[in-house]
């Protein structure tokens, strides 16, 4: 009887679940300050590259990718410095110190995989015949710029230093690194929930050079950005409310949820607005989770196509078609002039609809043959979604592809930035 | 079905089969004889709960009024064997909150209750000395294990119903008073947690004991 009532107490223990609770906050507010301070361009440009990891750098690698991103505001932009560490997804996040003297910079570093976190400061500094000074201005020749200060694993831990001394520049081959989700996943707490305009702001932070957002009718038919096929308490704040987002009408989604973070589910219209006039993005991929007609999603990207063109951005939106169905409403469109679509089904189909991008699972291999013949037929090819970060290494290195669509952006970029 | 719900399931399912092997074990009753008398005993019951998880108001709605009371209905079927161990099914109806407020200057209200599809465990506290007639043996304590289906409302613009699956479980612990020899009363407090979705509920029921079926 007692083994009896110890399987029951098991049971109950299952029942009530072994949720995983962990948490990993950001522990640096950024300031959003529009302006550069003492980063000028020429600064900027001069700071990207491959560097060497000294000092207590241990847990971020022997060598890292520096790369800048900003953010449009209208009148101004705010830039962030991304390092990115290719040991467990990690990255740094750092913002223009503009009240300092001197090159310097703070912020965090995360690692996606896990909790690590924490703060960072690093000022720029160039070494000169073995003299290390602080930089004002363009490198001269014979100058090595490096970044030096301290990082710490948390707020009472105590802060280890950190020295990058470049190396060589980034790896120039174009190549795409497509966050998903809008930039990330709500589960790998990032501080901002997937497919909201904040995390779409921050992908370029993230290393991403494009985006995936995933797209769904509201009852009233207005494609708004939704990931699952149910509202849930993995994506939205608890509210009482179930079932999908085409359940609802627009103005019932605005006025009753919230995202896990407190932010709106925004339109499609909303995301790429915000695509196209706050962000450096290059790509962005409109993954069709929707069913029914695909026209006002076409409408959409072929308006903000043109509104990224007239502001001189180098953007292409693309519609994603993940299955038969998204292919049927594709076929359907009475005009699919200047609607550049991505085939996720077999590369015959991609062919036949004239797919501007072939994206087949990453799971299939690294189908080199298939790559070479869509590629030589002038398809970019994609695959989708590589999280696992030693695939990751060598999908990068070895397949030949002109872009990877994963949750873990930070690696991708850092396998694809630092390749030579 | 999400993994847990699937797991839960089989392990209720496995435990459904214990009392049936209670009945094969090796008798350790030497004066042998005939097992039995075995029962079917249907409970009916209702009464009052208390929802007791937070809950999420949207913070576009203004002038909000929450309910956390309300009403909980049971149908139980348990077969009592000639040891102590009984099993069954459950369900019934569990209304959890509501709560309504404006917005916009336009009413506006939310209404959520469950509906719980158990396997039910009950052990009555019959190890205790005494006689039939002793209260404490006449306690006994019950778990559930299965699924709840969630159903919400909203109102604001037109009415959606929706509903899902949450795995869950209950435990609860009633006192049971004969009345004849085929009919009871009793009373019972009982917990309701959906777990998937994050609820809780306190209930406190009256219930009818009616034994069905004997052999």
């Amino acid at each position: 009887m007692r083994s009896l009532l110890l399987i029951l107490a098991g049971l109950l223990l299952l029942a009530i679940g072994c949720r995983p609770v962990y948490e990993a906050p950001i522990p640096y507010d950024f300031s959003n300050k529009p302006g550069s301070g003492q980063f000028s361009p020429a600064i900027r440009r001069s700071m990207e590259g491959v560097y060497a990891v000294s000092g207590g750098g241990g847990p971020f690698g022997r060598q890292v990718a520096l790369k800048w991103s900003y953010i449009n505001d209208g009148a101004d932009s705010v830039h962030a410095l991304t390092i990115l560490t290719g040991v467990d997804a990690g990255f740094f996040n750092l913002e223009i110190n503009q009240t300092a003297d001197s090159l310097s910079l703070t912020g965090f570093w995360r690692k996606l995989v896990n909790q690590g976190t924490g703060q960072a400061a690093l000022s720029l500094l160039r070494k000169r015949r073995g003299q290390v000074v602080p930089y004002k201005g363009p490198a001269l020749a014979g100058d090595t710029l490096m970044l030096r200060g301290t990082f710490d694993t948390g707020t009472s831990s105590p802060r280890q230093p950190l020295t990058l001394t470049y190396l060589r520049p980034l790896n120039p081959k174009p190549f795409e690194v497509i966050a998903h989700r809008g930039g990330g996943r709500t589960a790998d707490l990032l501080g901002v929930s997937e497919n909201t305009l904040a995390i779409l702001q921050r992908a370029a932070r993230f290393g991403a050079t494009g985006v995936e957002i995933d797209v769904r009718y509201t009852k009233d038919s207005v494609p708004v950005l939704y990931h699952d096929n149910r509202l849930n308490q993995r994506l939205i704040q608890k509210n009482g409310l179930s079932g999908g987002i085409s359940d609802y009408t627009y103005e019932q989604v605005q006025t009753s949820f919230r995202l896990l973070y407190g932010e709106q589910i925004p339109t499609l219209e909303q995301a790429l607005r915000t695509i196209v006039d706050n962000t450096d993005l290059r790509f962005v991929w409109i993954d069709s989770k929707f069913t029914g007609s695909m026209v006002r999603v076409q409408t959409l990207q072929q308006r903000f196509a043109e509104r990224a063109r007239l502001r001189g951005r180098r953007l292409q939106i693309v519609i994603g078609l993940p299955g038969t169905e998204a292919v049927e409403a594709y076929r359907a469109l009475p005009n699919k002039a200047n609607t550049p679509i991505l085939c996720e089904l077999e590369p015959a189909l991609a062919r036949e609809l004239g797919a501007a991008v072939w994206a087949p699972r990453w799971t299939l291999g690294p189908q080199t043959d298939e790559v070479k013949a869509m590629q030589a037929e002038g398809r970019r090819v994609f695959v989708w979604t590589l999280d696992d970060l030693l695939f990751l290494e060598k999908f990068s290195n070895q397949a030949n592809l002109n872009g990877i669509l994963s949750n873990y952006a930070p690696a991708v970029a850092y396998y694809h930035y630092t390749a030579q | 079905m999400n993994t847990k719900l699937k797991i839960a399931c089989l392990l209720s399912l496995l435990l459904l089969e214990l009392p049936g092997w209670a009945q094969f074990s090796p008798p350790t009753d030497t004066t042998g004889g005939k097992r039995g008398a075995y029962h079917v005993v249907l409970t009916v019951g209702g009464g009052g709960s208390v929802y007791r998880s937070a809950i999420g108001i949207p913070p576009a709605w203004q002038n909000t009024e929450a309910n956390y009371a309300g009403t909980s209905f049971t149908v139980r079927a348990l077969w009592h064997p000639d040891h102590r161990f009984r099993t069954g099914l459950e369900t019934g109806l569990t209304t959890f909150y509501s709560y309504k407020g404006t917005i916009n200057g336009e009413a506006a209200s939310v209404r959520v209750s469950a509906i719980p599809i158990l396997l039910i465990y009950q052990m009555p506290l019959a190890w205790h000395t005494g006689t039939e007639r002793s209260l404490l043996r006449r306690v006994a304590v019950t778990a559930g294990l299965g699924a709840y289906l969630i159903r919400s409302q909203l109102t604001y613009k037109g009415t959606v119903n929706s509903q899902e699956i949450s795995a869950g479980w209950l435990g609860g612990v009633s006192y049971t008073q004969p009345l004849t020899n085929s009919l009871r009363l009793a009373a019972e407090v009982r917990w309701l947690n959906p777990t998937a979705t994050r609820e809780s509920d306190f209930a406190v029921q009256a219930q009818v004991l009616w034994r069905v079926l004997s052999w």
